[in-house]
């Protein structure tokens, strides 16, 4: 009886081939590229950046981080491999949960070597301090022309050093007609040191549970409200970023060089 | 009442009260879930109306250097009238038939606008026009976020559907009174596969 009744329900309702469409459809979906392990701040996966490179780029956005809370990584990839910068980096934006949850403040830098291709990909927090059309000129202004002598440091640096400006809601680089500057979000000093402050005791009451950071080198900051270790496994390399739990809606703007 | 007696009572009532425990949370699940494809189509939506809002600049920068175009933006401008006019609410993303007419009207704009920008090749002060220049990388950009969103709602989608779909999340809707009905997906039409590719 049991089983009629069961072999009824399926019949009657189309439920059951719609569950089997949603596999396909996600299926079908499916990017053919996985992102790779965060490395700290700073991911080079085709070995542009020599280690002291790495080590001082990481070490200006891990100070960023840890005055703003604004979490920005760089990603130099060898290769697309077919897929468009577009998905890449938001595929790779949402594993590595740049930004703090609930804020969603992080930016991803993404230059593909092969494709010559660069991408900013702004977390849904940021889009109003970082527009689509800043992103643009940070990567025509800064990147571009850096990129283009193969000055993979320079570009690295000068872009996400106006990416953090820009977050800071300072003076952008000059553009030809000054209409899309957005101040809303804008960190006050108040903030700032309060922010500071609620680092330093979450840091202090880390210390003292003896967790141990990455490596002498920094504690990182996890999910925001859901206590520590919000990201992945914490590479483990340099600095000891990882992203902290937030995600981005397909903000930011490409271009060639 | 002999301790026996109570503790067979307790045992032949035991299974009861786990159904009825496993059902409510299936019911809080499948409440919650539905909670997830309703945020994310509101993102959807959001994302459409940027599209909106920005096709009357694109128009009007565009009117300005390109004359010639005329037809080109009638067919934009025709394409968003007919895509405002269909609206959709939560309740009616569990019909297919409507969800493919806002589809249809949102790839007729889609690919309007992809035909507007293929047009600016031909006119070398609309490319210099910086007004233009940016109203293409807030277009790249909504374009990008429609797609985001679209595949974060078709995600939310199968997930409730899913849900729904299992023997469990059927039981609770039957027993319910079928309140929750699977939700229809967006399927991307080949043509709106891609942004418009903006080339500088």
């Amino acid at each position: 009886m049991v089983r009629r009744a069961v072999r009824g329900l399926l019949a009657r309702s189309p439920i059951a081939a719609l569950v089997a469409l949603v596999w396909l459809l996600i299926a079908h979906s499916a990017l053919a590229f996985t992102p790779p392990p965060i490395q700290g701040h700073i991911t080079d996966l085709d070995g542009k950046l020599s280690a002291a490179q790495r080590e001082d780029l990481n070490g200006r956005l891990e100070a960023a981080n840890q005055a703003s809370g604004d979490e920005i990584a760089a990603l130099i990839l060898p290769s697309l491999g077919g897929e468009s910068i577009e998905d890449v980096t938001y595929a790779t934006f949402n594993a590595w949960h740049l930004g703090k949850q609930g804020k969603d403040n992080g930016v991803l830098l993404a230059i593909a070597v092969a494709d010559r291709r660069v991408r900013i990909e702004t977390g849904k927090g940021v889009e109003g301090q970082l527009t689509d059309l800043q992103t643009q000129d940070i990567i025509q202004q800064q990147i571009a022309p850096a990129l283009k002598q193969d000055h993979f440091y320079d570009a690295v640096r000068a872009g996400t050093d106006a990416i953090q400006m820009a977050l800071m809601g300072r003076a952008m680089p000059p553009r030809a007609n000054p209409s899309a500057t957005d101040g809303g979000g804008q960190l006050g000093p108040l903030w700032t040191i309060v922010l500071v402050l609620i680092f330093g005791v979450f840091a202090w009451l880390r210390f003292r549970r003896g967790g141990g950071g990455g490596g002498g080198g920094g504690f990182w900051i996890g999910g925001g409200g859901g206590g520590w270790g919000g990201g992945g496994g914490g590479g483990g390399d340099g600095g000891g970023f990882s992203g902290g739990g937030g995600s981005s809606g397909g903000g930011g703007s490409s271009g060639s060089y | 009442m002999p301790v026996f007696l109570r503790i067979v009572v307790l045992l032949a009532f035991a299974p009861v009260l786990g159904l009825l425990g496993t059902g409510c949370s299936k019911y809080n699940e499948l409440v919650q879930k539905d909670q997830v494809c309703q945020q994310t189509w509101a993102d959807v939506e959001a994302q459409v109306q940027r599209r909106y809002d920005l096709v009357p600049n694109l128009v009007a920068t565009v009117k300005g250097s390109a004359a010639h175009e005329e037809s080109t933006l009638k067919a934009v401008t025709e394409a968003r009238a007919s895509a405002t006019s269909i609206k959709l609410t939560a309740d009616d993303l569990e019909d297919p038939a409507k969800v493919a007419a806002f589809q249809k009207a949102q790839d007729g704009l889609h690919s309007a606008l992809s035909r507007l920008l293929v047009t600016q090749e031909a006119y070398p002060d609309l490319k210099a026009n910086a007004q233009f220049h940016d109203l293409m990388i807030e277009l790249e950009g909504t374009e990008n976020r429609i797609a985001r969103a679209r595949e974060e709602y078709n995600k939310s989608v199968g997930d409730y559907n899913a849900t729904l779909g299992m023997v469990g999340g059927q039981i609770v809707n039957k027993a319910t009174g079928k309140t929750f009905k699977p939700r229809v997906y967006f399927t991307a039409s080949t043509e709106a596969q891609a942004a418009p590719k903006v080339a500088f």
